[in-house]
């Protein structure tokens, strides 16, 4: 399911269960009070998720298990939590964003990293009137993006989002599950920046950019950790999440990677669209800019690079968050905009010459597992 | 006993939670080597850890069954065939079936 909620007057608690009562059909967008909503597509398949939270609560809560759930052999589960406080925020603190934790509410994200949201959760309300979500909503994947209600500067609203995708299973998981069972084959990729619907460069266009797993395995030491998000510069906008000279710290990257546009395929016909399956690259902090590798082990993740099932990266300039493509079988992904491209070093300067915008695309239904 | 700045560090890393040194402009400070200074994101006068058998009933391990505070932050993993829990402030540990042994070293 994609949903496009636009807040209009309502308590934190009365928004959050609305959003929530849209994502689980309780409701439709005829039926909305607090705001505005479009919905397309169906939902995820019933026991994927559960709704935890209730009216009263200022989130909104989910459990999530595994698209490939089996209670022996892969009893894989976690929390997804709307309006999550994050960054050390206190719970009378709450941020627009999507809080990732494991099943038991323990190894959140960004709960130390005041830098990730900063700008989220400083410069927006999520109840503010005009405030936009957008979420994608099935059994591998749950995305949530907000867009600061729109001021007199385009250049300057605020965005910021979170995709969560379960990775596909392989015996490895098993295992790992069996060792650890706070273990789960799945990832974040988070990101946040300015002025969403300019796709190109500019000033004032700036990004951040970051992916988390939560109990993944070290592959130099086979323990089971949390991966970094960068810390520094709580102030600026330019870093694609990762402190250079941590070089043995677990901070995970993505293919096609972040710091790059990317643009179309080409064929007979001339360009079109291209989708890439998006995946999470463990392996470490990237070094374009470092003249030498680390000299010690770096916590690696021993799943190494993995494919974030039903998630892609599409060519940027084919659109803005909500807008969507259909392929030749007439499966519709909707565009979710990224994070902009740009250096990978992050802490040295105020990377103002920013890049162009990555994009992301999601099927709106449940597609077939592999 | 209580906890080392090296063993603090070392449970602050499991978890994602070292950071580096800041200046006041919020950069961070490098050795003679260009690494940063790292410090424990958790603070070693306030922080508690647990262990727990690994067959203990998972559900009993949920933060809200361990704690009324909800602002204390909370970490979790299995290490050398035990659980390890952590918490970055006194959780007043609600222990009815006395299965967590504090670890103060």
């Amino acid at each position: 399911m994609y949903l496009k909620y636009t807040v209009g007057t309502g308590t934190r608690e009365q928004i959050q269960t609305e959003i929530g009562d849209l994502l689980t059909e309780v409701i439709t967008p005829s039926n909305t009070v607090y705001g505005t909503a479009v919905v397309d597509g169906t939902g995820p398949t019933a026991g994927t998720y559960t709704r935890t939270s209730t009216s009263t609560d200022k989130h909104l809560s989910f459990t999530k298990k595994h698209a490939q759930y089996d209670a022996v052999t892969m009893p894989a589960e976690m929390i997804l939590k709307v309006f999550g406080n994050d960054a050390g925020a206190t719970s009378s603190s709450y941020t627009p964003t999507l809080q990732i934790s494991d099943k038991l509410g323990s190894n959140v994200m960004g709960e130390y990293f005041p830098g990730n949201y900063s700008h989220a959760a400083n410069s927006m309300d999520q109840v503010t009137s005009g405030t936009e979500y957008h979420f994608i909503f099935n059994d591998t994947t749950f995305v949530m993006q907000v867009l600061q209600a729109q001021t007199s500067s385009a250049a300057n609203q605020v965005y910021a989002g979170t995709i969560w995708s379960d990775f596909e299973i392989t015996a490895y998981d098993e295992y790992a599950i069996g060792e650890n069972p706070l273990y789960y084959p799945g990832c974040a990729m988070i990101h946040q920046q300015r002025d969403p619907n300019n796709s190109t460069t500019g000033s004032g266009q700036n990004g951040f950019f970051g992916a988390y797993r939560f109990q993944y395995q070290n592959q130099y030491n086979g323990e089971f950790a949390n991966s970094y998000l960068y810390t520094l510069k709580t102030d600026a906008w330019n870093f694609v999440g990762f402190d250079d000279s941590r070089k043995t710290a677990a901070y995970f990257s993505s293919i096609p990677s972040q710091t790059q546009p990317f643009f179309q395929t080409w064929g007979p016909s001339g360009s079109s669209i291209a989708m890439v399956p998006l995946q999470m690259d463990g392996q470490g902090p990237p070094y374009f800019n470092s003249s030498t590798g680390p000299s010690t082990p770096v916590a690696a993740d021993s799943r190494w690079h993995n494919v974030m099932l039903n998630s892609y990266r599409i060519s940027t300039l084919s659109g803005v968050t909500g807008d969507y493509i259909e392929t030749s079988d007439n499966t519709r992904y909707y565009m979710f905009s990224g994070h902009r491209t740009m250096t990978a070093q992050p802490e040295t300067a105020n990377y103002n010459s920013v890049n162009y915008q990555a994009l992301y695309a999601f099927p709106r239904n449940n597609v077939v597992m592999p | 006993m209580a906890f080392t700045d090296e063993r603090l560090l070392e449970i602050s890393d499991r978890y994602g939670l070292t950071t580096p040194l800041v200046d006041e402009n919020g950069d961070g400070v490098r050795d003679e080597d260009g690494n940063f200074t790292l410090v424990a994101g958790l603070n070693k006068d306030t922080f508690k850890v647990y262990n727990a058998d690994k067959n203990v009933d998972i559900n009993l391990l949920k933060k809200t069954m361990l704690t009324n505070n909800n602002d204390v932050g909370y970490w979790a993993t299995m290490i050398n065939g035990k659980w390890e829990l952590v918490f970055d402030a006194d959780p007043n540990l609600i222990d009815t079936n006395s299965i967590f042994t504090e670890v103060q070293e």
